[in-house]
């Protein structure tokens, strides 16, 4: 067990996030466990609203406090609680140790600054000894890493296309040599040809540099394509979670058959497609029992009476199904 | 066979401080009644403008747009209301198409009201809720405002407005990229149950491929403003020729794990439609591009249907 806990660098154990809104409460992420290694990229799948967003953001703490409470749960970074830190502690820490790669390249750049300068300022937060012209040249070097010429440093976000932009954003994630990276959909809002340069270079560069990563996505081909192990969310909760092959090969969670089947295959003309029925819960008043029953075409009077628990249905293989956890 | 809508060499352009956007550059193609056309191409190759052009939001630069036959290019005033009740939009954001301050019921009837159609308010009430019923919006939302509806929903609102009045043809454009995959799949396979039932043509614009395959008995594949491959759905899937269909196709991240999707490489991103240069838009990301290439290029009938704009097209296949 110490040895387990000593193997995982990132610990994440029963975070629980609420918003307040009015009297209502949403309940945003309800008790999300997982651990990962070093070097490893952790997918977090789901639809919009299901918490994959707050859980980034609670990992790095920029939580907006209000409307969002942290209600409680640990995230440990190489054996440090960062709950426990100062903001000041923790401003250390962001940038440096955990970046994040926003959703949206056009809003998450400055529009006053030129990229080279937006590079800069990460480095020289980060790296108060080194003299300016070190860094201007390293934020340059940054530059030429996401293949955009170190003569466009002082160009400003608008001249550059939406592809480029979201180079930019990884660069500045990637300027400190962060230990883990947190990619908030990082490619929805690309098209798909500049999507796969994006990807092949996150690909490339977590590989030169041994970074771990979280990537955020409703995508599951982008997951395919990116992450060794994957997190199926639902209403602020992991159902399934495992590598890449047991849930893709021995995809269990009925929500997570649901999700595959309901995407349009390119390979085959079918005319009709499987879609999940009905919508994805209310945050703000989930079902009593298990959160997908009300969709589920499989669900029970014991789904819909007891909330079920994350079982291992085979090594490293957990669901949360009060059905498919018995069978096997 | 009854062709519905008829383009022909349609052209618009956009005057920028630049020169001219060659939004749409000589486009050509027909739609058969209740059928359905993909325009396929990244954001910036100009299928929404195409999509617009047609049922005239946009004034067309030069060609000629013909629904049933007649040409609706240059119509005005009556002729035009005439012909607007015929053609309709479904637009991509469901979030921004929608006005705020009115509500679900209000929103559907309004073009009901509008066309005369409808005398007595007994009659205008039964049409709004069988539009409301044939989308499978409860009719405990009439009430409701936008903003109280997700994106599903607020699309099947969105639907039911455009096909209010019976439209022949309805372009849809973007219709499910906003919205989540199981919400996606409800919402698709609504739009192919109203045409079956209702029998109207689409012209379904997306940048999603695997979306069109589903969707489309047709598909047009564009690059800045220009038709590159036009050929029927299974055709074009199965004997892809043009190298940019190519690389589109292997740019899609596969779900299956084992067989990863060799992926073309594409040099750099989509240039400017300002002003191009007359060869091939695009051969400056082309791998296969040679001197030829930047000569003019025709869209040529490869096999019956199949038609490709790429010199080079025995060479590379």
């Amino acid at each position: 067990m110490s040895e387990k806990q000593n193997e995982a660098f990132l610990s994440v154990k029963d975070i629980e996030v609420i918003y307040t809104s009015g009297k209502k409460i949403v309940h945003a992420v309800n008790g999300v466990s997982f651990d990962m290694k070093r070097g490893e990229t952790l997918g977090l799948v789901g639809e919009t609203g299901a918490g994959k967003t707050t859980i980034a953001r609670a990992i790095l703490r920029i939580l907006p406090d209000p409307p969002a409470i942290f209600k409680g749960g640990r995230i440990e970074l190489d054996g440090v609680n960062l709950i426990d830190l100062t903001e000041e502690e923790m401003l250390k820490i962001r940038g440096d140790k955990i970046a994040m790669i926003f959703q949206d390249p056009m809003t998450a750049l400055n529009p006053l600054m030129t990229v080279g300068d937006q590079i800069l300022e990460v480095l020289q937060l980060h790296n108060k000894s080194e003299s300016k012209e070190e860094l201007i040249k390293r934020a340059g070097d940054m530059l030429e890493l996401v293949n955009i010429p170190r003569e466009r440093y002082g160009e400003y976000p608008h001249q550059f296309s939406g592809g480029m932009k979201q180079r930019v954003v990884i660069a500045m994630a990637l300027a400190c040599d962060p230990q883990l990276l947190l990619a908030d959909e990082p490619t929805t809002a690309l098209d798909v040809t500049i999507q796969a340069q994006v990807l092949d270079l996150i690909r490339e560069l977590r590989e030169k540099y041994q970074t771990s990563m979280i990537l955020i996505t409703h995508d599951l081909g982008v997951v395919a394509e990116t992450c060794d192990k994957v997190a199926v969310i639902y209403a602020g909760e992991i159902v399934e979670y495992g590598d890449k092959r047991s849930i893709y090969k021995h995809t269990t969670h009925p929500y997570t058959i649901g999700l595959f089947d309901s995407l349009p295959d390119i390979s085959v003309q079918a005319n009709r497609l499987k879609p999940i029925s009905g919508m994805p819960p209310d945050p703000t008043d989930l079902p009593e029992g298990c959160a997908f029953s009300p969709r589920c075409p499989y669900a029970t009077e014991e789904c819909r009476a007891a909330h079920p628990q994350l079982r291992e249905i085979a090594p490293g293989h957990f669901v949360r199904c009060c059905l498919r956890g018995k069978e096997e | 066979m009854a062709e519905l809508i008829e383009v022909r060499n349609l052209k618009k352009y956009f005057k920028v401080p630049a020169g001219y956007n060659h939004a749409v550059d000589d486009v050509s193609f027909t739609i058969r009644k209740g059928e359905t056309l993909g325009v396929v191409g990244e954001s910036g190759c100009g299928k929404s403008t195409l999509g617009r052009a047609i049922i005239r939001l946009h004034e067309a630069t030069d060609g000629q747009v013909l629904l049933n036959g007649e040409d609706i290019t240059h119509i005005k005033g009556r002729a035009l209301e005439r012909v607007r009740e015929k053609m309709q939009i479904i637009f991509q954001d469901p979030y921004s198409s929608l006005n705020p301050r009115m509500t679900i019921e209000e929103t559907i009837r309004e073009p009901l009201q509008y066309s005369g159609r409808f005398r007595k308010r007994a009659d205008l009430d039964a049409e709004t809720n069988r539009l409301m019923d044939l989308v499978g919006i409860d009719e405990r939302l009439r009430a409701s405002y936008p903003h109280e509806l997700d994106g599903g929903r607020r699309q099947r609102v969105g639907i039911a407005r455009a096909l209010a009045l019976n439209p022949e043809f309805v372009v849809c454009d973007e219709p499910v990229s906003a919205l989540d995959v199981s919400i996606q799949a409800q919402v698709l396979n609504l739009l192919m149950d109203l045409q079956e039932e209702l029998g109207m043509a689409y012209m379904f614009v997306t940048h999603d491929l695997s979306v069109v395959r589903h969707i489309s008995n047709n598909i047009c594949v564009m690059y800045l403003g220009q038709l590159v491959e036009k050929a029927p759905t299974d055709e074009l899937f199965e004997n892809t020729l043009h190298p940019y269909t190519k690389a589109l196709l292997s740019a899609i991240p596969s779900v299956d794990i084992d067989h990863p999707m060799q992926r073309i490489q594409m040099r750099g991103e989509i240039t400017s439609p300002i002003n191009p240069k007359p060869g091939c838009r695009f051969a400056s990301r082309c791998p296969y591009a040679t001197e030829a290439c930047s000569q003019p290029q025709k869209l040529e009938e490869v096999s019956p249907g199949h038609f490709v704009s790429c010199c080079r097209v025995k060479e590379v296949n």
